[in-house]
């Protein structure tokens, strides 16, 4: 139950400011932080046998540390197997054969990288698909805020509508 | 903490979106006008917290804040992470949008259960604020790593390696997400203590 008298409505000057404030801050920590600016993943693997080794590490060198790694069957789509980078960005799975493969590694925060294994033609192909590096994430974190900002405004429209 | 495309199997997708519809259907229901500007606040919040990296030891950590979202929203915090992870699903690719039912269940729900039990330790004051902002921060990361843990099961034992690995690394977030989560309220009680109560 609303109880008017205990909950006056703040004049929404106020409310503007407050808003203001807030998303400065937070626009401010954002770009304060260095890792908001992320960086490229690189993702190199070989076959030893039908034992698949990898490593993951950044375009600095560090390694790409205790992030998941999955690789699927090009053939038919399925999961073969599944683990996590160690400490040193390393990897390696058995694997019964030497199929036609995909290796994802996932390193979180939109940083993807994979490798792919044609059996036929014996050939690897790499690729990074970093949307932090390819471009300033600010402008799609500004964008996410403004949606938020209006699917609440929409939101607080829907339940006045609905009260009366 | 989240759960990527194609890894978990159809049925824990199916039950993580109508656990989470559910959740967001009473969020609809209790939010009330006043508490729309500050949900909204949370909820840019709770999207923008992804991107703050402290680093830790020998891993990198992001922070969560579920546990500060489900104690000022309530309810409420199923609309608030909901909205945010699905932001981050469009627009970084952050988890997926098959997964976006079971990530925000394994968000909210401990976001949900940190606002039962500790709000009315806010209500009776006789806690210090900092002490039940560092119990609510650190047990909603510590709930959301055991959820996400036990989806991952779900998906076969060969994640139970990783399922173990996630849920290990999330034990220093849960306590420097107690320490931010405490932090914060304490801010709150000086500047708008209200908001604690209401």
């Amino acid at each position: 139950m609303k109880s008017p008298a205990k909950h006056k409505p703040q004049p929404f000057s106020r409310v503007l400011s407050e808003v203001f404030v807030f998303f400065f801050t937070l626009s401010c920590f954002l770009l304060l932080s260095p890792d908001a600016y992320a960086h490229k993943i690189h993702l190199f693997c070989r076959f030893e046998g039908t034992t698949l080794h990898g490593e993951g590490f950044f375009s600095g060198g560090n390694p790409v540390k205790n992030s998941p790694i999955n690789i699927f069957n090009l053939e038919n789509g399925n999961l073969l197997a599944s683990t996590m980078t160690s400490d040193e960005g390393t990897f390696a799975v058995s694997l019964e054969e030497k199929p036609s493969i995909q290796v994802v590694l996932d390193a979180g925060q939109g940083h993807r990288a994979t490798w792919t294994w044609d059996k036929t033609s014996e050939k690897a192909e790499i690729s990074q698909n970093n949307f932090a590096d390819a471009q300033n994430p600010v402008p799609a974190i500004t964008a996410g805020l403004i949606a938020i900002a209006v699917f609440f405004g929409i939101l607080y429209l829907w339940k006045q509508r609905h009260a009366t | 903490m989240h759960i990527s495309e194609g890894i978990l199997p159809l049925t824990t997708l199916a039950g993580g979106y109508a656990a989470s519809a559910f959740g967001v259907a009473m969020g609809l229901r209790t939010i009330e006008d006043r508490q729309m500007v500050r949900t909204a606040m949370l909820s840019s919040a709770f999207f923008v917290t992804s991107f703050i990296h402290i680093p830790l030891g020998p891993t990198n950590i992001h922070l969560v804040l579920n546990g500060l979202v489900g104690l000022l929203a309530g309810w409420a915090c199923f609309i608030a992470i909901g909205i945010a992870l699905l932001l981050q699903a469009l627009l970084f690719q952050f988890g997926g949008i098959t997964t976006l039912g079971v990530n925000t269940l394994n968000m909210a729900l401990p976001a949900l259960a940190c606002y039962l039990i500790f709000s009315p330790f806010l209500s009776i004051k006789k806690i210090p604020v900092f002490l039940t902002g560092f119990l609510c921060g650190s047990v909603s990361v510590f709930l959301s790593a055991l959820f996400l843990s036990l989806s991952l099961v779900t998906a076969g034992e060969s994640f139970i390696p990783a399922a173990k690995l996630v849920f290990a690394t999330n034990i220093p977030l849960m306590f420097v997400d107690g320490l931010i989560t405490a932090l914060a309220l304490q801010f709150i009680e000086k500047v708008k203590p209200e908001m604690l109560t209401s």
